[in-house]
């Protein structure tokens, strides 16, 4: 079918206000230089479903974006004929604070909801990366994380329920807006992290936390990942909850805070050391005697290395960007290829370094960032003379995971590794129940059939 | 049952790994819910490499296996209710690996749950989930159940302490979900199979977090003479950022009940009372137990204590833990229902009870996890007569389509099982169930696995269990 | 097809309304000595009561499969503190025994056996005597250690069974009967004491020791002259009217209104002697009944009675690090897990650790380890890993039962531990240095 075809089809069964024509407007829903052949803003869950009837009886691709700020996640599309457009549906469905519950739409920008949340003091603990544009759908679909996973947990702890539109064109549901539920499968935790793959989510329910009073930080800087992150197995050891503790190497530490756009708080801006230090950074709040009690020990396990306290005014900008890693190396450096790895906390050392000399070798910078509940992120940045070899530091890194009992996975692809073989990783048992249940959720292909193959190779 | 996998089972186990006679097979017909249905066969798997084979044999013969851990569960989960094999994890309960630097441990299906925190505690390390059946029930079970506990307010139910799981799904393969490393890429798989009330798999291996024990814990039990109270103070709590480890509330009937059994010193003409546990850090469980105070006594709370030692935590608890056995002496039978609300509806769904109670005539306690909405009421009915049992059932219902009225659920963390298959349509609708169901053919293509349960099928109450009379030489006069 | 037994019969029976209180939640399973070591339903609480239930409604025989699960249990009563609905398990099973006393027809063997022990022997204190006298020569006389030697206990597969059999004492517990022994320093309680039946004979120091130590805190103790046995062997035997007569028998030889308590040094003749009413239950005669129950309230465990009255008696050094193992009939029967704690810890230079699952059974069980070996040994086994775990010297209980199980294991398993009542630490304590 072509593209006018589409257009007039699709005119004659949505409301055509959801359809965007415009060249101009079309072309910003590019994904590596391939454009949809169409694009739709529905405002409703049940126009929705009218476009994907219609994409399911004409075996059209449909890619649900929001923002449209993680299209890296995925390898370049082979197809990709309709855009569906998330951010209509906008609206914050119930908030019931003194039930901790939350139902929104699934184009509400993350933002603007904080906003919401924030007049009862509650918030939601997704501080995550292009926090200032991202909705909400976008970051549950893409099953991205923040640093407060250390304290909060990740989506999956605390969706509660979602409705989501599946490939036959049928609004369907799972979970609900209470806090404990154990009726039904939770079909809502496939949705989380699925990229899109398996249904358009529609609505999320969420359990809200309260804000904690006010947030501090602590910096220690270290010469080795050794002694950061051995400072890191400490805390883990301690009765102290701090909200985030994250190793990052010296060149994310320059990348995060002292590159020109950073700006940081003077008090924090002067005092960053020198390049070629590992920090480990800890967020926590509580009230003065917590604050009190956090700042004594965490500089009695820092010993006599540098380090720095933060307080309430200098702590959660500081934060924000260190939430921000992936958005800010992206920004910095634009041909690069971030890498996830899961890795049991007492590997993180020996991996790092693994990695920091791999990558080395091959002359590449990196700019780690690694929680310390063992999910890490790396930027490597290629130059010209290094990219050819490319494709085999990050084989080599997948491979020094899976020795160490971990897991990679290519996180964010540069234009230029788009077409590179999909996936590296490793083949699992578990592939066979991951294609039966795409199959089952979307018989025909038709939605973000490509995002698959971030998992599996031979999925397109 | 057929005689030949009756033989292979035998092969495979060994005969004291099956049970086939039928003054066994009666024992394995209930669990700790009201349900009943009896199985063909009983086996006891040792290894993984057992329940492999075990399917096999099953599947060869087209017989439903169900899987068991302690029988503790209170929605017939357990029970195999088309028939077919009972499948007890009781005998494999060792724990394989404890990781203390990583806190992970690995277990299999049949390790009792309170047994894995004790084997750890001396790490300063426990596994958070704490069911009310916790020193007898399974980590398998839980699994299964996605169990919470009265502590899962601050520290999430079950699945949020599942790492990964080996499994033999309902196509025979043996399969591993999720890892010990966080973010296994993919789909959660690991997500959906927790609480998938086995019928996707018989879980043979588990890795779970261990999470720190807290530096303190204060308890407080704060005593009401009006529900509302009780029930803003909740709220304020929550208005004040206060997130408890624990929130209990117990209605007067219920307290009275307790206290006749357990002494624990709850106040016989107390409306309603309060078990709130904080803990964290030392600083902030003194802070946090100061604004609990305020709050509660602002609320109109007219007396709040403080356990000052261990062994007045426990006694506070013990009235809370033991409230459904004390209940209990006090009729034949008890039927304790599981629901769930928005917790701001609590006053009015207490208003409910309170009428369905009068309605049908039948006692009804309530006990519930006051922090997340969850609530227990225990309706007591005496078994021998008939109608009363019926009644039972039919204040149950009403209660649970209250529940969902006020936008709750219809299971907060018992399980749907073969209870409350007939009342999945009050919170799904078809488009749900159908891909629900779809989904667990992926899992379980021939339904092979715990059939007849979760997916609503048409039934009587008369399933249910009553307890078989005694003989007219034992009249059946309570002394 | 052959009659079968059906149902039970009118008196001593689980009644309904007992059982009834069993909601089959399932949490005395763990809890279970037997299903730890078996992960069987049917031998589990939870499974034994609904196999009465099955029984009394007619829907089971009472038959092979019934007697061996009813059989296999310790009576512990573990399940009782686990219970959350107050189910009182030993009553059911004891009750349950008296129905397959009266109904079941044992194999020869066992018939023999069990009448000897249970009518012919224990409720008579000079057959006990005349039969530990013939066990004495044995054990004196060289022919133990022949039969050791030989092999031939092994042959027989009696070697572990001999080695739970007592060691028959020196000299009898005979002349303290009838006899009154003062208080040291100013009398604060007058006390009977219940003097045991097998225990006359092979815990006739451990008797001693109790009285010393009650003397010493001030105690006038008093040891009736015509008591007899608990008659707790018979009744968790299920062989009522013995447990029934020798109850009576002691209601007359106590004259209770002249003390302040009756003590006892074995956990499991104290909580029968605390449930006298269940033998002599309100609507038989209601004199027995209305004497057992002035009885039982007067009855104190050792360890209770000198915690409650408070230890007066200065206590020397013992730089020795101890366990404690529950006894279950003082745990489970008697709801007493602090008293024999915390008169441990009252010794100075004691070092006191915690052993895991002290209290679950040892498997002692009364005389579970003759008629169970296997399965008593297995629960020894996994008893003696707790209890060698906690690298204490010795292990302290508060049953004889259960010090000579204890000793047994000690010496099967060659931790080298020595068992000891609480009341023989303190007694060392009293006493050292000598």
């Amino acid at each position: 079918m072509s593209v006018t075809d589409i257009s007039s089809r699709l005119s004659s069964l949505a409301d055509s206000k959801c359809i965007v024509s415009n060249p101009i407007q079309l072309a910003s829903y590019q994904i590596d230089g391939v454009t949809p052949s169409a694009a739709l803003r529905p405002a409703s869950v049940e126009q929705i479903v009218e476009i994907v009837k219609f994409a399911a009886a004409e075996k059209l691709a449909i890619i649900p974006r929001g923002a449209r700020t993680k299209f890296g996640m995925i390898p370049r599309p082979q197809r990709y004929d309709l855009a569906l457009d998330m951010t209509a549906l906008d609206r914050i469905v119930a908030y019931d604070p003194a039930d901790l519950t939350l139902s929104v739409e699934s184009g509400v920008p993350l933002h603007r909801l904080a906003g919401v949340l924030a007049g009862h003091r509650q918030f939601l603990p997704l501080q995550v990366p292009f926090f200032d544009r991202a909705t909400v759908g976008g970051t549950i679909a893409s099953g991205i994380d923040s640093p407060l996973r250390q304290l909060y947990g990740t989506a999956r702890d605390f969706v509660l329920g979602m409705e989501f539109v599946t490939a036959a064109g049928r609004i369907a549901k799972s979970g609900g807006r209470v806090v404990k539920n154990v009726s039904g499968y939770d079909l809502h935790k496939l949705m989380i992290g699925a990229c899109g793959t398996l249904g358009v989510i529609s609505k999320i329910n969420f359990r809200t936390f309260p804000t904690p009073a006010t947030t501090h930080a602590f910096i220690a800087f270290f010469e080795t990942v050794n002694r950061a992150a051995e400072m890191s197995r400490r805390i883990a050891e301690s009765p102290l909850r701090p909200l985030n503790v994250e190793i990052v190497n010296p060149a994310a530490v320059a990348l995060l805070f002292s590159a020109p756009g950073a700006q940081m708080p003077r008090a924090v801006a002067g005092e960053f050391p020198p390049r070629d230090q590992w920090a480990l950074i800890i967020g926590f709040s509580g009230i003065a005697k917590v604050i009190d009690r956090y700042e004594r020990e965490l500089r009695g396990m820092a010993g006599d290395t540098d380090a720095i306290s933060l307080d309430e005014e200098a702590a959660p900008p500081v934060l924000a960007r260190l939430s921000e890693f992936v958005s800010i190396a992206l920004g910095a450096w634009p041909e690069i290829v971030i890498l996830k790895a899961g890795m049991l906390p007492n590997q993180l050392s020996p991996f790092l370094r693994n990695v920091t000399s791999i990558s080395e070798a091959a002359s590449l910078q990196l700019a780690v960032v690694a929680r310390g509940v063992g999910v890490v992120y790396f930027a490597l940045q290629p130059d010209p003379r290094s990219i050819a070899a490319l494709p085999q530091v990050i084989e080599n890194i997948f491979q020094a995971s899976g020795q160490r009992g971990g897991h990679a996975e290519i996180f964010w692809r540069p234009r230029m590794l788009r077409e590179m073989p999909a996936s590296l990783n490793p083949k699992r048992p578990d592939f066979a129940q991951m294609r039966n249940l795409k199959k089952t959720f979307d018989p025909e292909n038709i939605f973000a059939p490509d995002a698959f193959s971030r998992w599996i190779p031979d999925a397109r | 049952m057929n005689p030949r996998l009756l033989r292979d089972l035998k092969k495979l186990l060994g005969a004291d790994g099956v049970l086939s006679e039928p003054e066994d097979l009666l024992l394995y017909e209930y669990d700790g819910s009201v349900e009943t249905a009896r199985p063909d066969c009983v086996v006891f798997p040792r290894s993984t490499a057992d329940v492999v084979e075990l399917f096999r044999l099953a599947n060869r013969h087209k017989t439903p296996l169900v899987g068991r851990g302690a029988g503790t569960g209170l929605s017939g989960g357990a029970l195999a209710r088309q028939g077919g094999i009972i499948t007890s994890f009781a005998r494999m309960n060792r724990i394989l690996a404890i990781d203390i630097e990583n806190q992970r441990a690995v277990v299999q299906p049949g390790v009792v749950n309170s047994d894995l925190s004790a084997a750890v505690a001396h790490l300063g390390l426990h596994f958070a989930p704490d069911p009310s059946s916790q020193k007898a029930c399974t980590i398998g079970g839980n699994v299964s159940e996605n169990s919470g506990g009265p502590h899962t307010l601050a520290y999430g139910v079950t699945t949020n302490h599942v790492l990964a799981l080996e499994a033999v799904l309902g196509t025979g393969e043996l399969v591993r979900f999720g890892s010990a490393a966080l973010d296994s890429p993919g789909y959660d798989l690991t997500g959906i199979f927790v609480g998938s009330e086995g019928t996707f798999g018989l879980v043979t291996e588990i890795t779970v977090k261990l999470i720190r024990l807290p530096e303190a814990v204060k308890t407080l039990l704060a005593i009401y003479n009006s529900v509302n109270d009780a029930t803003e103070t909740v709220a304020e709590i929550t208005a004040r950022g206060i997130t408890p480890s624990a929130c209990e509330m117990l209605d007067g009937w219920t307290i009275r009940a307790v206290e006749e059994y357990v002494h624990a010193g709850f106040p016989l003409d107390a409306t309603a009372i309060l078990l709130i546990e904080v803990d964290g850090l030392l600083e902030e469980v003194e802070d946090a137990l100061l604004h609990v105070k305020e709050v509660c006594t602002m609320h109109r709370a007219r007396e709040v204590r403080v356990a000052r030692d261990e062994r007045e935590r426990e006694l506070l608890w013990k009235g809370r833990k033991n409230a459904f056995g004390a209940v209990g002496r006090i009729a034949p039978s008890y039927y304790t229902q599981d629901g769930v609300i928005p917790r701001s509806k609590l006053p009015a769904t207490l208003r409910r009870v309170g009428e369905v109670s009068r309605k049908y005539g039948l006692q009804i306690g309530n006990v519930f996890h006051a922090g997340d909405g969850n609530l227990h009421p225990i309706i007591l009915f005496d078994e021998r007569d008939e109608r009363q049992f019926r009644d039972a059932v039919r204040a149950a219902d009403e209660i649970i389509d209250f529940c969902v009225h006020v936008g709750g659920a219809i299971t907060g963390e018992h399980g749907v099982g073969m209870e409350k298959d007939r009342l999945m349509p009050l919170i799904f609708t078809e488009t749900d169930l159908d891909l629900m169901k779809q989904v667990h053919d992926v899992f379980n293509p021939a339904g092979l696995l715990n059939p007849g349960k979760i997916f609503p099928t048409s039934k009587g109450c008369g399933e249910i269990y009553v307890r078989p009379q005694p003989q007219l030489s034992s009249p059946p006069a309570r002394a | 097809m052959p009659a079968k037994t059906v149902g039970f019969t009118a008196i001593d029976k689980p009644e309904y309304a007992d059982y009834a209180r069993c909601v089959h939640c399932g949490l005395c399973l763990n809890h279970c000595p037997t299903y730890r070591l078996w992960h069987q339903e049917a031998d589990s609480p939870r499974g034994r009561i609904r196999q009465m239930e099955l029984v009394d409604q007619g829907q089971m025989e009472l038959g092979d499969a019934f007697v061996t699960h009813i059989d296999h249990c310790l009576d512990c009563r573990a399940c009782e503190t686990a219970c959350p609905s107050g189910v009182e398990y030993g009553r059911l099973v004891e009750a349950a025994r008296a129905q397959i006393e009266r109904q079941y027809k044992r194999p020869l063997f066992s018939r023999i056996a069990r009448d000897f022990v249970y009518r012919k022997l224990l409720p008579y204190p000079a057959r006990i005597a005349a039969a530990a006298r013939a066990l004495r020569i044995y054990q004196r006389s060289g022919l133990a250690a022949a039969a050791r030697s030989t092999g031939i206990l092994k042959v027989l597969g009696l070697s572990d069974r001999e080695r739970l059999i007592p060691r028959i004492d020196s000299r009898f517990f005979s002349s303290e009967m009838g006899q009154t022994f003062r208080a040291v320093g100013q009398r604060r309680a007058r006390v009977a004491f219940f003097a045991g039946c097998v225990a006359r004979v092979t815990f006739a120091e451990l008797n001693r020791a109790t009285i010393r130590v009650l003397q010493a805190n001030g105690s006038e103790v008093v040891v009736p002259q015509n008591q007899v046995c608990c008659g707790a062997l018979p009744a968790h035997a299920g062989v009522r009217d013995v447990a029934r007569d020798l109850a009576r028998k002691n209601l007359a030889a106590f004259p209770i209104d002249g003390f302040d308590a009756i003590i006892t040094n074995a956990a499991g003749c104290g909580s029968t002697l605390k449930e006298y009413t269940h033998l002599l239950p309100a609507n038989g005669s209601s004199g027995d009944h209305d004497r057992a129950m002035r009885f039982s309230a007067k009855v104190r465990d050792a360890t209770e009675f000198l915690d409650e009255l408070g230890l007066m008696a200065p206590l020397k050094p013992l730089l020795v690090r101890v366990t404690y193992q529950d006894s279950c009939h003082l745990a489970h029967g008697q709801k007493i897990r602090e008293a024999p704690r915390r008169l441990i810890r009252a010794i100075p230079g004691i070092e006191f650790v915690e052993m895991q699952q002290a209290d679950q059974c040892c498997g002692s069980a009364g005389v579970y380890n003759v008629t169970e070996t296997k399965a008593s040994l297995d629960l020894l086994a996994l008893k003696m890993d707790c209890a060698s775990e906690t690298h204490a010297q010795a292990i302290v209980t508060a049953n004889p039962g259960c010090i000579l199980q204890l000793r047994a294991g000690s010496q099967i398993h060659g931790t080298g531990q020595e068992v000891l009542h609480v009341v023989e630490l303190l007694d060392r304590a009293i006493a050292a240095p000598r």
